[in-house]
């Protein structure tokens, strides 16, 4: 199945979010709110509905846009 | 001594131990930060590009509400510190609560109440565009 543009825009920003520096961690979050609430507004759900529809779909985007492994450290995590 | 004269002294006192005070939040923070940051590498690996087992999902909860109880206390902390003096560190009160809102958000994601089974008809709408 295609993935809309807006879920592929709501992955975006979750991943900046979850992995950019503490001080940019306000900014990350404000463009996920904008990029959730515009995905509700296009879908017509609610966002607790869609975030949770479409957290397996974010694994399988990550490995689709081939992002860099996360590094890790000594202790293997 | 009057009422005055011991708030004076107990301003003194104050004064003298807030730096020690700035810098166990400011460790507490950092602390924090260290630790959200090894939850999320392996709840990258575990949970959301790998095959995360009923083990997986319930240490996951489990690491998240530890983190977001430590989140939340840091928040009502760093209300008891000036900008200024949060800065000197450099810690900015709104980072530590976007932090907490990004755990939150994952908990919301993985542990909620909603059925697969309802889950799937969201997705087969999303994915097939229905919705």
């Amino acid at each position: 199945m295609a993935r809309p543009e807006y879920i592929a825009r709501i992955h975006a920003a979750k991943y900046d979010l979850r992995f950019c520096g503490r001080a940019e961690k306000p900014e990350m979050l404000r463009r996920y709110k904008a990029a959730l609430a515009e995905a509700c507004r296009i879908s017509g759900y609610a966002a607790p509905e869609l975030e949770a529809a479409i957290a397996r779909d974010f694994g399988e985007w990550v490995k689709q846009e081939r992002l860099p492994k996360l590094p890790l450290n000594p202790r293997g995590i | 001594m009057t009422r005055e004269q011991w708030a004076w002294v107990e301003g003194l006192i104050r004064d003298v131990s807030r730096p020690e005070e700035g810098n166990i939040f400011a460790r507490r923070v950092f602390q924090w930060d260290l630790a959200v940051r090894q939850f999320q590498k392996v709840e990258h690996e575990r949970i959301v590009v790998g095959t995360p087992t009923d083990v997986d999902f319930e240490a996951h909860a489990r690491c998240l509400q530890g983190l977001l109880t430590i989140g939340n206390a840091l928040v009502m902390a760093s209300r008891e510190f000036q900008p200024e003096e949060l800065a000197r560190f450099g810690i900015r009160r709104e980072e530590i609560g976007a932090y907490v809102e990004a755990l939150e958000q994952s908990f919301r994601e993985w542990h909620h109440g909603l059925s697969e089974e309802y889950l799937d008809k969201v997705r087969q709408a999303l994915f097939s565009g229905e919705a």
